[in-house]
């Protein structure tokens, strides 16, 4: 995937080497797990605590960036982790642990983008945005990198569930293409696709915004 | 496109994490609230329904409605019944001897018998019908293995964990009867099966039980605010040999108990202990804070 003007301002390093597969994962996937599976999947609560304890913070990160709403976001990893936990038999590779549950999560994740979608129908959705990732800028980063930060926050609410999700994987949380694939449930080329068509859309909403701001 | 500089790497550098220590033990706890609540709504909704068509069959029984296929076979002998008797009884007499000739018919009566006496009936036999066998109450063990560690504790009754812990055969038992305590919220109860497991069955080569159940033990004792005794229990569960997946939590919570212990040297001495065996630890920024300050403010449990 040929790295565009936005990818590569946000993160040129992750841009030139999309189409490396090997990225190294996120969650340490050749660490115990497989051995904390095994007591788990036995019954030992202790086992499953630190599987929580393990995958959980890298989760809650992505679902609360993904939402940008933290009561909707710790749902959704409260489910996440009961769903997972409860169906550990389902899991094939133990080692794998900590993908499969953000996979879990992910799908959660559109549900409740689903939901949104159908109360905004109705008139009904009234929760606000806490977690927004301008909220989240670092104060030490300058103005300037708040205002784009701000802007691609605007942008990120314009752009279809699907696209925000794996554009906010790639690039946000600097994730491989495989696990942007893994945590949405579909193939390299279309993770890739709805990676090139967000950033398509996030370019045409910054350059509207910049050309409404300087009309005015 | 704007003017603005570009922003190095992924996005995430220069965001703040918005997930907090707090938050992440506020999800487990309703985690394991949720799993553990399943099984007790599920009894809920049996007992209910027990309880509807027990209701059903009362009422049912009160008013007469059960189907005859259904009414109960009574024990005792059927009363003796008359064998009916026609109140008039005849037979027909066909006469007409010409070819011409109508038939008549004539009805000759038969004198009825002026009283029955009937025997008495034979008294039913003995019916063999099969009786309905006595289902099994369920075991505290049949319900801990569902994962039904609050019915299994109401099973257990007051003094039967302490009367199981003396009949525990294995540590499978043990460790069985303290998840029973443990997770059916009465912790300190869970003591007693975990020391019995360490006092009986410390070096099993087939069963590497004790060293959990020492770190199981330790977890308990600092939940219940006995720091002292929960640090002891750690270092019996890493002196017992781990396993490595549980050593960096073990360590850790080590730090913590010390240190809320009060006794800062044994917890920098464990602190340095982990750093050693986890430079790169998942927990090395909670052991850097609890070290930092006499008082952890935040814990997992």
């Amino acid at each position: 995937m040929r790295p565009t003007a936005l990818g590569s301002l946000l993160i040129p390093a992750v841009a030139a080497n999309q189409d490396a597969a090997s990225s190294p994962p996120r969650i340490d996937a050749a660490g115990p797990d497989r051995e904390l599976v095994r007591r788990a999947r036995g019954g030992d609560r202790w086992a499953e605590e630190a599987l929580y304890r393990r995958h959980a913070r890298a989760v809650a990160r992505t679902v609360s960036r993904l939402l940008a709403r933290s009561a909707e976001a710790e749902d959704v990893v409260q489910d996440a982790f009961i769903f997972a936990l409860t169906h550990l038999d389902d899991l094939r590779d133990p080692d794998l642990f900590g993908r499969w549950v953000l996979q879990v999560a992910v799908r959660l994740v559109h549900r409740r983008f689903r939901q949104r979608s159908f109360l905004r129908l109705l008139g009904l959705d009234r929760g606000a945005d806490d977690v927004t990732l301008a909220a989240q800028a670092d104060p030490r980063a300058g103005p300037e990198i708040h205002a784009r930060i701000a802007e691609i926050d605007r942008a990120l609410t314009r752009l279809p569930a699907r696209c925000r999700v794996a554009w906010v994987l790639r690039y946000v949380e600097g994730s491989g293409i495989d696990e942007v694939a893994a945590a949405s449930s579909c193939s390299r080329a279309t993770a890739k696709r709805l990676i090139a068509r967000a950033e398509r859309e996030l370019r045409a909403c910054v350059a509207l915004d910049e050309r409404e701001d300087s009309d005015e | 496109m704007s003017e603005l500089p570009p922003l190095e790497g992924p996005l995430a550098r220069v965001l703040k994490d918005p997930v907090t220590e707090a938050s992440l033990a506020r999800v487990w706890r309703h985690v394991e609230r949720r799993r553990g609540r399943a099984p007790e709504l599920r009894v809920a909704v049996r007992w209910l329904l027990a309880g509807v068509l027990l209701a059903f069959s009362v009422t049912a029984a009160a008013y007469g409605l059960w189907p005859s296929a259904l009414r109960p076979i009574p024990d005792l002998p059927s009363p003796p019944t008359p064998t009916p008797v026609p109140k008039h009884s005849g037979k027909v007499v066909g006469h007409g001897s010409a070819r011409n000739e109508a038939p008549t018919l004539e009805v000759q009566d038969i004198p009825a018998p002026s009283s029955v006496n009937p025997e008495p009936a034979a008294p039913a036999p003995a019916t063999s019908l099969p009786r309905a066998t006595r289902v099994a109450e369920p075991s505290w063990r049949e319900e801990a293995a569902q994962g039904h560690h609050a019915e299994a504790y109401a099973l257990l009754g007051s003094s039967g964990l302490e009367r199981e812990v003396g009949r525990a055969a294995s540590s499978e038992d043990l460790f069985t009867l303290a998840d029973v305590a443990r997770l059916s919220g009465h912790p300190e109860r869970a003591r007693a099966p975990l020391a019995r497991l360490l006092e009986l069955y410390p070096h099993d080569p087939h069963d590497a039980r004790a060293p959990l159940a020492a770190a199981t033990l330790g977890r308990i004792e600092l939940d219940l605010g006995q720091p002292n005794r929960a640090a002891r229990a750690f270092e019996r569960a890493l002196g017992l040999g781990a396993p490595l997946a549980l050593e960096e939590d073990l360590r850790a919570r080590l730090v913590e108990s010390w240190v809320r212990a009060g006794d800062l040297d044994a917890a920098r001495a464990a602190g340095v202990l982990y750093r050693k065996r986890f430079p790169d630890g998942r927990r090395k920024a909670e052991v850097d804070r609890w070290l930092a300050s006499p008082a952890p403010s935040t814990s997992l449990r």
